[in-house]
């Protein structure tokens, strides 16, 4: 895995750091995800420990455990000198360290520790506590599960407010809505009345008005009241909508 | 009255990552928070209020992060969360006119109308604009626990320096302490994320119990005795509580839970989707279609067409799902005690927010579950972790498993394809961090540019920006804030280096990213009693 940049990034990123680490961080019960920095000294000095042998390689080497009584779980063959790759662990429940190894001919020179990590055990524990030895019948519930995850799986999804919408269906869709906009002036102060309900006017004394169309005949009286209350007028108009 | 069997113990996780963007008027991030204190955080408040008043009697857990409560408290965005509701009114003003000829809608129309009024008058009236203080109130009145959360929501399991985690810890509970005057009893781990270590520093800054997901109690070495109904310890002194399987299905299962119900209002049917766009436009937050809040359709199926919403047939609905939530309590209390020799606790965590914006009818669940266990029944109690230890102080001592409440059950949603590429620069940020809080230094300027790298580093570490390029819902945004903050660090450590800070630069920077303004750089020192320091923040 070589991609050491998010795509599109904004603003850039640095590309390495110019100092050697090599971090393994746990994702699952056998997947770890580890990444590293080897610099051009600390490449020199390891090579220079070996005496410039031409077969040295370089490996990514799994131990499980802690020294003294830790054994090698593999070597993983190593390119690049800035990276990352995911490795699987065997054994759950038990405690590794990455190592970057120049193997040569004759012998090895160790470059970097990464930190340790403990894996997850997995599943639920035969070890009972001799003062509280467990309850047969509080386990029923997940006999029918074990061995599988018990977090549900769909629960992640409603857990944050970024989740996905529901995709559109690929067909063909036709929804048709409408809508009447009355608009009107009436002389400035003058109320307005739509269907007998007050509307508010601005200065001007314009008027707009939006409604949802429903299917049918739909009339709207509009009256006008001079502000004195001397002046009256009305206007109706009728609308007709019908979907074929 | 009966002694009740077992104890319910409900948590809500209130959350939203430091969104905070005032160098745009309107961004659609911010409005995340603008729905989640309509929909969800006044409507839980009401609700608070009206049980106290009426002298129900409820318990309840509640997690409050810092980056939400900042925000809450942000006067910048308290502004604006008015104006928010301003255009509300006047949208719903307008759709009052407009259906007025739509019997299945205008009530619809009216409710909303009625909904963000009263939204308004609470929000600036009742609660003074600080929600906070609000919650506050309650925990002093002794019917809410609140719990502390990570500075920033940082997902633990995933930093590999110690400091980095201890920082998230302690930030989290000196924010606690400044804003609730009392130290916090819990802790909630951001994404529920554990690994083994971490409860060491949940113990020093004297966090008694974290919530787990199920499997995190119930893979524990050894074997837990009372499965996830009782807690375990730690040797660091921590306990672990376990989430309950069954009461999480029935309420957040896509499938089988109570919010899929096709009487409920389908959140994906806003006018914002339907309507003119020239209509809506005035009132979104962006230049694409968005969600207003005024939603007229329930679930109805599975199905493209959704039948008009009917509040009433869905709080019938609520009551239903209460009572039906209760009774498989009981039911499950009964077996759980005539197993174990003592009460069970039932740990019921959820996010906060799935309460009224996610499941519109949430809060009314909430209200006739917490009314119908006082008054319809007498097997079980509503209670909280804090009050279970205070009762049970002896428990049984195991070390819980890694683990967490992302998509199968571990690290794997926020160490994925879409995301790993983060973890070099957060470690790389972290170590540096700690070498640059050894500095001591007199110069103002340098002294505000640490700080400040801190707090770049900790908005670096929201476990929010890895879980979004996971989902792959606004990846863009995401990604764009994980390497602003990544780049601002990188631009101050060298500023900080070369003992030339740019004040243009920094005062930018402190006005943008304005969180934990007493934060001091030196809680990243090796061994630094961070706790003393709560007199600073």
């Amino acid at each position: 895995m070589s991609t050491l940049q998010p795509p599109g990034s904004v603003p850039p990123l640095p590309d390495a750091y110019s100092t050697p680490y090599l971090v393994c961080l746990v994702k699952n019960v056998h997947w770890v995800y580890v990444f590293w920095e080897l610099t051009e000294e600390l490449l020199d000095k390891g090579h220079q420990e070996l005496d410039h042998d031409p077969a040295t390689r370089k490996v990514l080497r799994v131990w499980k455990g802690e020294a003294p009584q830790r054994s090698l779980v593999c070597d993983l063959p190593l390119e690049a000198d800035l990276g990352g790759q995911y490795v699987y662990l065997p054994d759950p429940g038990c405690r590794y360290q990455m190592e970057i190894v120049l193997v040569g001919t004759q012998r090895s020179v160790s470059l970097l520790t990464s930190n340790f990590i403990i894996t997850p055990f997995g599943q639920v524990c035969e070890d009972e506590d001799g003062e509280w030895a467990s309850i047969d019948e509080l386990y029923r519930q997940y006999q029918a599960v074990e061995g599988k995850y018990l977090s549900s799986p769909q629960l992640w999804q409603l857990s944050s407010p970024m989740r996905r919408p529901p995709q559109p269906l690929d067909k063909i869709d036709l929804i048709v809505e409408t809508e009447l906009v009355i608009y009107g002036k009436a002389t400035p102060g003058a109320a307005v009345y739509v269907q007998g309900e007050a509307v508010s006017t601005n200065p001007d004394g314009s008027f707009t008005l939006r409604y949802a169309l429903p299917e049918g005949c739909s009339i709207f009286p509009i009256k006008a009241i001079s502000k004195d209350g001397s002046q009256k007028q009305t206007l109706v108009p009728l609308v007709i909508k019908e979907t074929y | 009255m009966k002694q009740a069997k077992g104890i319910l113990a409900i948590v809500l996780h209130a959350h939203l990552p430091f969104v905070r963007h005032p160098e745009r008027e309107k961004t659609l991030e911010e409005l995340w928070l603008f729905e989640a204190i309509t929909e969800t955080y006044l409507p839980l408040l009401s609700m608070f209020d009206r049980l106290v008043r009426e002298q129900v009697p409820f318990k309840l857990t509640m997690s409050l992060t810092p980056t939400l409560g900042s925000m809450l408290q942000d006067p910048l965005l308290v502004e604006r969360y008015i104006k928010h509701l301003d255009s509300l009114i006047e949208l719903s003003e307008k759709e009052l006119v407009r259906t007025r000829f739509q019997p299945e809608f205008y009530p619809l129309a009216q409710m909303y109308y009625e909904l963000f009024q009263n939204s308004r008058k609470l929000f600036v009236e009742q609660y003074d604009c600080n929600l906070v203080k609000a919650f506050a109130a309650f925990q002093e009145q002794g019917v809410l626990e609140i719990i502390a959360s990570g500075a920033t929501h940082g997902y633990l399991p995933l930093m590999d320096q110690e400091q980095a985690v201890e920082a998230q810890i302690s930030v989290g509970v000196n924010w606690y302490i400044k804003q609730f005057g009392r130290e916090p009893k819990g802790m909630w781990l951001p994404e529920c994320g554990y690994a083994p270590g971490i409860d060491r520093y949940l113990h020093k800054y004297g966090i008694q119990y974290v919530i787990l997901d199920t499997h995190g109690v119930l893979h524990s070495k050894p074997k837990p005795r009372y499965a996830v109904f009782a807690p375990i310890l730690t040797e660091s002194g921590v306990a672990f509580f376990g989430r309950d399987i069954e009461s999480s299905k029935q309420v957040w299962s896509s499938t089988e839970g109570y919010p899929g119900d096709y009487n409920y209002r389908e959140f994906y049917r806003d006018i914002g989707f339907d309507l003119d766009y020239d209509y809506v436009r005035p009132y979104l937050y962006s230049d694409h279609r968005g969600h207003t809040g005024v939603k007229y359709y329930k679930i109805t199926g599975q199905t493209d067409h959704k039948e008009p919403y009917c509040p009433n047939a869905a709080r019938e609905k609520a009551a239903e799902h209460a009572g039906n939530f209760m009774f498989n309590r009981e039911k499950q209390v009964e077996y759980l005690c005539q197993h174990m020799d003592r009460e069970p606790i039932i740990v019921a965590p959820y996010d906060a927010e799935l309460f009224g914006h996610w499941w519109f009818e949430g809060p009314q669940w909430l209200e006739f579950l917490i009314r119908k266990i006082a008054f319809d029944q007498e097997t079980i109690k509503l209670g909280t972790p804090g009050e279970y230890l205070k009762r049970y102080p002896v428990n049984q001592v195991a070390q819980p498993s890694m683990s967490s409440w992302g998509y199968n059950g571990y690290n794997e949603v926020w160490l994925h394809d879409s995301n790993y590429w983060i973890y070099r620069h957060l470690s790389q940020m972290a170590k540096t961090m700690i070498e640059l809080a050894n500095f001591e230094t007199n110069d103002d300027l340098i002294y505000r540019a640490l700080n400040q790298a801190v707090r770049e580093l900790l908005l670096a570490q929201s476990s929010d920006w890895a879980f979004i390029m996971n989902a792959g819902t606004m990846t863009e945004y995401a990604v764009k804030r994980t390497c602003e903050h990544i780049h601002q660090f990188w631009q101050l450590e060298k500023q900080i280096r070369s003992g030339s800070v740019d004040l243009d630069y920094l005062s930018a920077l402190e006005a943008k990213n304005n969180i934990f303004p007493d934060l001091d750089y030196r809680i990243y020192r090796q061994g630094a009693a961070a706790k003393s320091l709560a007199h600073i923040i």
